[in-house]
């Protein structure tokens, strides 16, 4: 199984990170020699990790050739290729039952796509088969999504939920937790730094303490993106990050989209019916119709395309 | 972490300080006992609750914070309890080897099981786990239907155990237990549990293996009630499985009904829970003459008083306190306001 080797590397990388941070943030000497040797096993994991054996070319994050996704006789997504650069705003777009978010599913793996497929770079600089991961795996490579009808933890506080975000970045063992050993609350408390950090960018402190349930929408969308960027990003997948969010919220969105692009250097793909946000942050358009591609290309070109407008207003009857 | 300022009422807030103090509490209850101030039936009910605590924090575990129903605690008790009969009444060896096979069987029988049922959710695992707790308490029942254990094999470490010695190792394991699960529950496994009761696609983004935390679950409860089964044995010392309502749907059903009667997320409510099934009946209504005289009125006043919670407090017993506290909070809040302004417009 590829992914256990992952396991041990993102493990290692977080183990690593954890003694970086106790010498450099904390001050703690005792843990120099320990922060060097986890470094040194990192590389070491890093380097023994097998070819995968899987080219892409220079610059592109995701390549998506011919991915098919049937269920029984409905073909969701049929033969739709495209290519994610490194560091782009992307937009997938099409009308409502086009299969944007079933190619979403596609690529975080919950649903196993019928044919086609998934080339990933992931955080080690690998390219690997995503359809050969299991669907918790995904982010150890580096891919998080949000939801369309927002997956918060309701039942726990919001700096809770990006706890629960960060739950890959603890390295240590079931007894640690049982007995509460100095590690977990090392641990604990690198990842709640790291948490309250993503809620200041976010703008969300205030919130921190509050229980998720009950809070307005578009705060609610604010923690789902943040708890994408609690997972250390390579690629974040934004489904209708707009949806009933306000044109004040919705300009806001925009601005905080790009400034995660900057800020975190990582590459978003997004789903969004607002075509004034799509075509404002987004530097290349998708646009897909019944599983099939109809257009891809800069924003001027998608709008220009006949077949886009077709799908979008329909066929005029004078032509 | 929270900041450690060492005032006393910080430290009462720290949950294994609480603990020890519950501990010490119980244990004062049979000192008390033994000087005769309290009735010593009522300190053996007491332990007997205890018992059935001990396996509804496992269930507390299973059923609040990963949110998977299981009816087959009754069938894991009954490994518990015929593990310490041929360990130590059919060969001799002491409670401690007693102690390990139980975990060991528990442990693997929960990995087995688990794995094959975990597949399925809701309703369904109750059902399927039903059934195997019925396969465990006939398979029980065929072996052996009366199991005994003479006073003189049960010891630990050269101490015999009487009931009293018991009550005590009862109430060791318990805050344990107790300790061990908090523990869990603010630690990253809990927090993914939760994650996962509360929307399994989150969970999976966020990289949290269902698989694995629903079989984590499943085991610790599968081990709490095969402990709570071997505390049975060690305390009561025999067990009818035929004519005894321990291995049989009652006991899985009293716990959950416990479980959610406490609040289903809260390890403390389960205390509570517990102690108003099985407790409340054995302590207090036992004595009352109408109640000696129609035991069915007792089942019946547990009943009432699940519906009433069920309609009225959904979070449990634990909802009501945490509503008052917050009432006094908000009340504390309103005060400092006050004040606040009373300042405001005085300068």
């Amino acid at each position: 199984m590829a992914s256990v080797n992952y396991n041990k590397v993102a493990k290692l990388r977080y183990r690593s990170r954890f003694y970086d941070y106790m010498v450099e943030e904390e001050g703690d000497k005792s843990c120099e020699a320990a922060a060097e040797q986890a470094r040194k096993k990192l590389d070491e994991a890093v380097k023994a990790l097998p070819s995968t054996g899987i080219t892409i070319p220079d610059g592109i994050v995701l390549d998506v050739q011919d991915l098919c996704m049937y269920f029984g006789g409905v073909k969701a997504v049929d033969g739709l290729s495209f290519q994610v650069k490194e560091g782009e705003i992307f937009g997938l777009i099409g009308p409502n039952g086009a299969g944007k978010t079933t190619v979403f599913n596609c690529i975080t793996q919950f649903y196993k796509p019928t044919s086609g497929t998934l080339h990933f770079k992931n955080k080690f600089g690998q390219v690997i088969d995503l359809n050969k991961e299991r669907v918790h795996d995904v982010i150890i490579h580096g891919i998080v999504r949000t939801f369309q009808n927002v997956e918060v933890i309701r039942e726990v506080s919001i700096l809770d939920n990006l706890l629960i975000a960060g739950h890959r970045q603890y390295t240590s063992s079931l007894v640690t937790q049982a007995f509460h050993l100095p590690l977990l609350k090392k641990e604990e408390k690198v990842v709640r730094d790291r948490a309250l950090k993503v809620l200041d960018f976010m703008g969300l402190t205030p919130y921190k303490d509050f229980p998720a349930v009950g809070l307005p929408y578009g705060v609610l969308k604010k923690i789902e993106i943040a708890r994408t960027l609690m997972c250390d990003p390579q690629l974040i997948i934004l489904d209708e990050p707009a949806a009933g969010l306000n044109d004040n919220e919705t300009a806001e969105l925009a601005d905080l989209i790009q400034k995660i692009r900057d800020e975190y250097k990582c590459t978003i793909l997004l789903v969004e019916h607002d075509m004034g946000l799509v075509m404002d942050i987004c530097e290349t358009i998708c646009c897909i119709s019944f599983g099939k591609r109809l257009a891809i290309g800069t924003p001027e070109e998608v709008q220009a395309d006949k077949n886009v407008q077709t799908a979008y207003l329909g066929v005029s009857e004078e032509e | 972490m929270e900041n450690n300022t060492a005032s006393p009422k910080n430290i009462l807030k720290n949950p294994p300080v609480q603990i020890i103090l519950f501990g010490i509490v119980l244990c004062l209850i049979q000192v008390l006992s033994m000087n005769g101030v309290i009735s010593s039936s009522f300190a053996f009910a007491l332990g007997n609750t205890l018992i059935y605590a001990v396996m509804a924090i496992g269930f507390c575990l299973l059923l609040g914070y990963s949110g998977l129903a299981s009816l087959g605690t009754a069938g894991f008790i009954g490994i518990g309890t015929y593990a310490v009969y041929y360990i130590m009444q059919e060969n001799g060896y002491p409670l401690f080897l007693a102690f390990l096979v139980t975990l060991g069987i528990s442990l693997g029988l929960g990995v087995v099981v688990g794995f094959i049922s975990l597949r399925i959710e809701g309703i369904y695992l109750a059902i399927l786990t039903l059934g195997l707790s019925e396969i465990i308490r006939n398979v029980l029942m065929a072996i052996k239907p009366t199991i005994k254990l003479e006073l003189a094999n049960s010891r630990l470490f050269g101490i015999q155990m009487n009931d009293r010695v018991a009550y005590f190792l009862i109430v060791i394991i318990y805050c344990l237990l107790m300790w061990v699960t908090s523990n869990l529950i603010n630690s990253p496994t809990g927090r993914a549990m939760v994650a996962m009761k509360n929307s399994t696609s989150a969970a999976q983004a966020m990289g949290i293996s269902l698989m694995k935390f629903r079989l984590m679950a499943f085991v610790i409860a599968t081990v709490y009630a095969a402990l709570g089964g071997l505390l049975y044995m060690v305390y009561v010392r025999n067990l009818t499985t035929s004519s005894s309502l321990l291995l049989t749907l009652t006991t899985s059903l009293n716990i959950l009904g416990a479980v959610i009667i406490g609040g289903s997320k809260s390890l403390w409510g389960t205390f509570v829970g517990t102690f108003i099934i099985y407790g409340i009946q054995s302590m207090f209504l036992s004595r009352i003459p109408f109640f000696v005289k129609n035991p069915a009125f007792i089942t019946m006043v547990t009943g009432v008083l699940i519906v009433v919670v069920v309609m009225f407090f959904p979070g449990g017993i634990a909802q009501i306190a945490s509503n008052i506290s917050a009432s006094f909070k908000k009340r504390k809040l309103a005060g400092a306001a006050a004040a606040a302004e009373e300042k405001k417009g005085e300068e």
